[in-house]
């Protein structure tokens, strides 16, 4: 188990503010956040690279604040992957073993089978120029793991590699874990990488984590705003409290002349009636409801809009709508989906907001 | 010990006005080497001196290697501090361009083209063959 409790660390005018999370063995972490949040430097404190000056690194109950890099155990695959060049594949992947004399036949064997998993064999007489980016990533893989580390890190790993790879390399990744049931760490940009691969997430922005949790967690119920958005979340909307039910908020919609019904799993005198909220909904969990569904008002949250426009991009479709109150929502549709309910611009259709899919975001 | 008027002094004279240079370039070709090839070799087990041996200077070995002889070419063609500290005294302390002055002073204009022509071929050949070796790269 890896745990970082209240890591600070400046780096000039940048940075990072008490950081704190946990991984559990055999668990892939992911901190995720837009690009210049710090995610690079946190990896480098936690390798030892950068020195932090307070809060402690712990691995397996020890603090390895103090340990320098090498001493660690904490296996680095940079985002520029970094294979040595001047060394062929085989020999990258035997520095480790070497440096750390591992020479039995049990660890040989490990790096063979990692050679072998990842599809790598044919590849070990070859330097790395000679390397595609997908080909590069996968010997970085075994060259980390084979020493068998307490923690791989890997920062942006499928930055390098072009889009026809990228799906390819994400589906291995998962399965080396769930294969050698690995600790890793890795840090991305991508919200859907991290949700593929993540068993837990962190969102990080501006040098501090500001939301962590299982991947499911963050991706539906995000908490702060700032997460809502850099989840790419764009129907946030405020209103006033009407109502608080068991496990329930009626919130007023102004925008849309009605109010909307929010399940919530908080105590019920969090929220007061009178008191203001922001709530948000994905652009996928608003429904379209078809021409001949007659019983919208059987439907909770459902409302009449108006298709203001339509940006059509292969599969997936996004619908600009426009409520009765003036409210803009933007849903997403697939093709065939919106094919079915006719979807075009200018057209008056019904929707509907499953109370569950809606989140309340704390102020 | 007397450097003065002695091939001691030549060295001297020589190492004093390259140092500078071969410093600079030396650092140029270490800063070329990206910092995160240690990190790695560091996170995989190598201390900083092994990660250094091992990956920084075998990576900077080929600008070494240029840095070294492009230097030496200018120490071949150095002449300023060399006579000033170690004389211009025929078959003693008689480097190249020495020997060019001591030809041009003497009014031995075949001779001066001679030296001319073979500081010029080896400043040329020693720059091509730095300039080869500092073309080779790895990514």
């Amino acid at each position: 188990m890896i745990e970082l409790s209240g890591v600070c660390l400046k780096a000039g005018e940048f940075s990072l503010e008490n950081i704190e999370f946990t991984i559990q063995n055999g668990e892939c972490y992911v901190i995720v956040g837009p690009t210049g949040s710090g995610k690079t430097l946190l990896l480098e404190t936690i390798i030892g690279s950068k020195r932090h000056c307070r809060g402690k690194i712990m691995s397996e109950n020890r603090d390895i604040s103090a340990l320098l890099p090498h001493e660690r155990n904490f296996s680095y695959v940079p985002q520029d992957i970094c294979l040595f060049p001047h060394m062929t594949v085989l020999e990258n992947i035997m520095y480790a073993l070497d440096i750390r004399k591992l020479s039995s036949s049990d660890d040989r064997a490990f790096a063979e089978k990692l050679t072998e998993f990842l599809n790598i064999g044919h590849l070990l007489s070859r330097y790395p120029k000679n390397l595609s980016g997908g080909e590069k990533q996968r010997a970085a893989i075994v060259r980390a793991l084979a020493y068998r580390p307490a923690l791989l890190v890997m920062d942006e790993p499928f930055s390098a590699i072009d889009a026809a790879m990228r799906e390819e390399t994400r589906r291995l990744i998962k399965r080396i874990h769930e294969e050698f049931k690995i600790t890793s760490l890795m840090v991305t940009h991508d919200f859907d990488e991290a949700y593929f691969l993540g068993d837990a997430i962190s969102v990080m922005i501006d040098g501090c984590i500001i939301q962590s949790g299982p991947s499911f967690d963050i991706y539906n119920y995000p908490k702060k705003s700032r997460v809502a958005a850099f989840l790419g979340v764009k129907n946030i909307f405020s209103g006033v409290v009407a109502a608080v039910g068991d496990k329930k908020v009626v919130v007023g919609w102004p925008g849309a002349g009605g109010a909307v019904n929010i399940t919530c799993g908080c105590a019920q005198s969090k929220f007061r009636v009178g008191e203001k909220l922001s709530w948000g909904i994905r652009s996928e969990a608003v429904y379209i409801l078809g021409h001949h569904y007659n019983n919208a008002s059987e439907k909770p949250n459902s409302f009449e809009v108006i298709v203001r426009t339509l940006y059509t991009r292969g599969k997936m479709h996004t619908a600009i709508v426009e409520t009765a109150g003036g409210a803009m929502l933007e849903i997403d549709i697939y093709e065939a989906a919106a094919r079915k309910v006719g979807l075009a611009a200018g057209a008056r259709i019904k929707i509907s907001m499953d109370p569950d899919n809606i989140f309340i975001l704390e102020n | 010990m007397s450097f003065v008027f002695e091939i001691r002094g030549i060295i001297l004279a020589q190492f004093v006005t390259s140092a500078g240079v071969a410093t600079r370039m030396i650092k140029s070709s270490l800063d070329e080497i990206s910092p995160r090839y240690e990190m790695v070799a560091r996170s995989l087990g190598a201390t900083p001196f092994k990660s250094f041996m091992t990956v920084t200077f075998p990576l900077a070995r080929k600008g070494i290697l240029a840095s070294a002889m492009i230097t030496f070419a200018k120490c071949i063609g150095e002449f300023g501090a060399t006579v000033t500290l170690a004389g211009s005294m025929p078959m003693k302390t008689e480097t190249l361009p020495i020997s060019i002055y001591l030809r041009l002073a003497g009014a031995d204009i075949e001779g001066t083209v001679v030296f001319i022509l073979i500081l010029l071929t080896l400043g040329l050949a020693i720059n091509m063959v730095s300039r080869s070796l500092g073309l080779v790269k790895y990514d």
